[in-house]
């Protein structure tokens, strides 16, 4: 699966607000990786989605949402998308319990290149409106809140 | 109890022996501590003129270089590099693409990331982590804690170890001093082969790093770095890092990234870097 077949979006998640927050992502990304490439996903890309958290996996090296999102048959295909460490994570406002299966959200992701259903996570939407980053390849510097 | 065992013994040796034995443990760390040495007037002198560089610090960029603007990882031509000799170069812009195609199956010859074959940075990567800075500051040697990996710098006036007791490790050595409030540190003896940030920017064994740390604004750090490398390059090469204080004091460090356990869904396979999806269709 490439890029353009990438579930269509449920455009009424997706809010403006979500939206310039998501480019404005991308045009300050900096290589920041931590533990491994991210030759695998296309980083010139993005892609955004949305669906209901399966499973949010707060571990190292890498956290990973799990992210049933409704395929072209309406069936749900389950998304993988690949986030930074516990510790980067908790410096841009993430916690363990942040997401809970079932939570609905907006999330904007690089495409793995091989067309399997998963991504770099670059920035997320929550069903409550807060948008929150931590790009495993974004800027990691501290955040004004902290 | 303990007064009616004493008066059933009999005072033998053994039994005043097995007396006295808990009486000595107890009365141990008080001998110990009233034998602790204090601090020297001079050593409290040399302390004071030490700047404080308490809390946690994070990179600004996580780049080497963070004045280059966005730029496309391990894309050829589109960021600066090191001043390589004609031997280097062109073998960095060979493992440009060989980087290219660290995840790619039908690729003959990839090249994986330093950083994820040993799950550490090592040098010079370490000024530019996307993790937690610390810095423990006394008169004889600074450490500088980035997570799991620290780097010990000696400022005891020590000379670096003879070179036959010196192998290339993911830290090297380091030693450094104080001018003023500015930290020198020199570092040599770094593994080659490690990647200098997410492009394989590399250095021979021979490479030498020079920093001078900085504090310029109360929660701003400078870190001017030049390396140099007879092997592989034809001038030095020069750039600046920053490090910014997180703002809030009692911010605790987190569990440092790891790698390679049963959660690490990135593994190396056959030389390649893999990932991992369970809730594939």
């Amino acid at each position: 699966m490439g890029l353009a077949n990438v579930p269509t979006p449920v455009p009424k998640l997706i809010s403006i607000r979500a939206l310039i927050t998501a480019v404005a992502t991308l045009v300050l990304c900096l290589p920041a990786k931590a533990h491994h490439s991210f030759a695998g996903f296309e980083m010139d890309k993005s892609a955004t989605i949305a669906g209901t958290v399966k499973d949010f996996q707060w571990v190292n090296p890498h956290c990973w949402i799990q992210l049933l999102v409704p395929g072209a048959s309406g069936a749900p295909m389950e998304w993988s998308i690949e986030m930074s460490a516990p510790s980067g994570l908790v410096r841009r406002g993430w916690k363990p319990k942040t997401l809970k299966p079932g939570d609905r959200i907006v999330v904007v992701i690089h495409p793995l290149r091989d067309g399997r259903p998963g991504g770099s996570f670059v920035s997320a939407t929550l069903a409550d409106g807060t948008e929150l980053g931590g790009s495993p390849t974004g800027d990691t510097s501290p955040q004004p809140k902290q | 109890m303990a007064t009616r065992i004493v008066q059933t013994l009999r005072p033998n040796a053994l039994t005043i022996f097995l007396l006295a034995l808990p009486l000595s443990f107890l009365t141990f760390p008080m001998a110990a501590s009233a034998q602790a040495t204090a601090n020297s007037p001079d050593r409290l002198k040399a302390f004071s003129q030490l700047p404080d560089w308490t809390g946690i610090w994070r990179s600004r960029g996580a780049a080497l270089l963070e004045t280059e603007g966005p730029v496309q990882i391990f894309k050829a031509g589109n960021r600066d590099h090191p001043p390589y000799n004609s031997e280097w170069e062109a073998a960095y812009q060979t493992n440009l693409v060989r980087a290219e195609h660290q995840g790619d199956l039908s690729y003959p010859n990839p090249l994986v990331d330093s950083h994820t074959v040993y799950c550490a940075a090592g040098m010079p990567r370490l000024v530019a982590t996307p993790f937690d800075y610390e810095f423990i500051i006394t008169p004889e040697k600074t450490w500088i804690v980035v997570e799991k990996e620290t780097r010990h710098i000696y400022t005891d006036g020590r000379k670096f170890p003879p070179e036959d007791e010196l192998w290339g490790t993911l830290l090297g050595r380091s030693i450094g001093h104080w001018e003023g409030q500015t930290l020198v540190i020199e570092t040599i003896s770094v593994k080659t082969g490690l990647w200098g940030d997410t492009t394989p920017v590399m250095f021979s064994d021979q490479a030498r790093f020079t920093e001078r740390i900085r504090q310029t604004a109360s929660d701003t750090l400078e870190n001017q770095i030049t390396v140099t490398d007879p092997v592989a390059f034809t001038k030095p090469w020069s750039f600046v890092k920053h490090y910014v204080r997180l703002r809030d004091a009692r911010a605790w460090v987190s569990e440092p990234e790891t790698c390679g356990g049963p959660e690490d869904r990135n593994p190396i396979v056959n030389g390649r870097v893999t990932v991992t999806l369970p809730g594939a269709k």
